[in-house]
């Protein structure tokens, strides 16, 4: 049986390296795809999840075993991604996507130009298909898609890292995912 | 047999798709499927939406674990928590071996061939019972100084009081607010869960 997320870190705060790298092969494709989705860029993706390892690392003796290592580590994430994001809007050209009641749309603008291997992706009419009907979404929809879809976090996690109830979680993935279902209805028929 | 809403199956469907349709509704989705064939179109685009997704996920470049296991800070929470043991462990350790040399300074430490050793004991010996007579001594005279002027004065026994409240309340507070640095939910970026929705 696999140990928990908190048996690894008490016995990574024991001493045990490997236990930390056991936690960061567990959480490392949740997190690296989840950062993608957010900055869109694969290389920024994989640099900032190794920024997000090394920061969790450095306060794991503060982590509080009363509640979710993975609300935590996509806590971190998320303010992480949400930092670069800011730094990075000084020097991208914006989509011009209306700023959402939340205030938080501009966060997800696409950058204007992007050289990295997220090209290989996007060539794909497919891929950029994907990438246009969550980035098209409502930022409260498009959050929840995220970290439900790419950080595959439960809808318990959602909710404890959202602080939303569970049944508004569970009606907004219903929702996004509806949104979603019409937007791309054109790939989802055989 | 109670048929199920549009709304409702439409709902399940959408958690069948996602690994997250309670058991005991398994069986009325089927029933409900079986009423309502038109439906089973939905089913299947929302079957083929979840693997759109899982399909658009990147692959986590080879030896990534071994980079960020590599990066890890060489002085972290861990080296600090050792150096934070050293220095009890020394004054600890640095006690009981002189506690052991003043206990058996008298008896053991007589042999001639230590004598150097009783001699040091014999000198903190006589230092710590100076010291704790002065001790003492102090004590005592600072207990007459305050009996005296309490009993003089009413005055002084009132700002005497206040003075300790004063003291016991200020006390309670520093032990409400703990150090930043052991506070969990402190609200820095490695903070967990500390603060709002993420969105700083």
């Amino acid at each position: 049986m696999q140990p928990t997320d908190e048996a690894l870190v008490a016995a990574a705060l024991a001493g045990t390296m490997d236990s930390f790298t056991a936690l960061v092969e567990r959480y490392q494709g949740r997190l690296v795809n989840y950062l993608f989705r957010m900055l869109r860029n694969e290389e920024d993706a994989h640099d900032l999840a190794q920024e997000v390892f090394v920061k969790i690392y450095g306060a794991l003796n503060r982590f509080d075993d009363r509640y979710r290592f993975s609300t935590w580590l996509f806590r971190v994430a998320q303010n992480a991604a949400i930092d670069r994001i800011r730094k990075r809007r000084l020097k991208v050209v914006s989509l011009n996507r209306p700023e959402t009641e939340e205030g938080d749309g501009g966060e997800w603008e696409l950058p204007g130009n992007d050289p990295t291997p997220y090209r290989t992706l996007r060539n794909s009419e497919r891929g950029e298909a994907i990438q246009l009907a969550i980035d098209d979404l409502p930022i409260e929809y498009r959050e929840l898609i995220t970290l439900r879809h790419y950080g595959e976090l439960s809808y318990d996690e959602i909710a404890t890292l959202k602080s939303m109830p569970l049944g508004t979680v569970k009606n907004k993935l219903f929702r996004g995912r509806q949104m979603l279902k019409e937007r791309l209805r054109d790939y989802l028929t055989d | 047999m109670k048929s199920t809403d549009e709304a409702t199956l439409l709902e399940w469907l959408d958690m069948e798709a996602d690994g997250t349709l309670a058991t005991e509704n398994t069986a009325a989705l089927r029933d409900g499927l079986a009423a309502r064939p038109d439906l089973l179109g939905e089913q299947r685009l929302l079957g083929n939406l979840h693997a759109l997704l899982a399909e658009s996920k990147i692959d986590v470049r080879s030896g990534f674990a071994a980079q960020v296991t590599a990066a890890l800070p060489a002085s972290s929470w861990a080296s600090q928590s050792h150096q934070a043991w050293r220095l009890p462990l020394a004054v600890a350790v640095g006690f009981a071996a002189l506690a052991a040399m003043l206990l058996a300074g008298t008896s053991v430490l007589q042999d001639g061939t230590i004598g150097t050793f009783a001699a040091v004991a014999d000198f903190f010996q006589t230092a710590t019972l100076a010291g704790a007579g002065m001790l003492g001594a102090t004590w005592q005279g600072v207990t007459l100084a305050f009996d005296e002027l309490l009993v003089t004065s009413k005055a002084s026994l009132i700002a005497l009081t206040v003075g300790v409240l004063f003291l016991d309340l200020l006390f309670l507070r520093m032990l409400r607010r703990r150090p930043r640095s052991s506070v969990a939910h402190a609200g820095d970026d490695a903070t967990p869960l500390g603060g709002g929705d993420g969105a700083r």
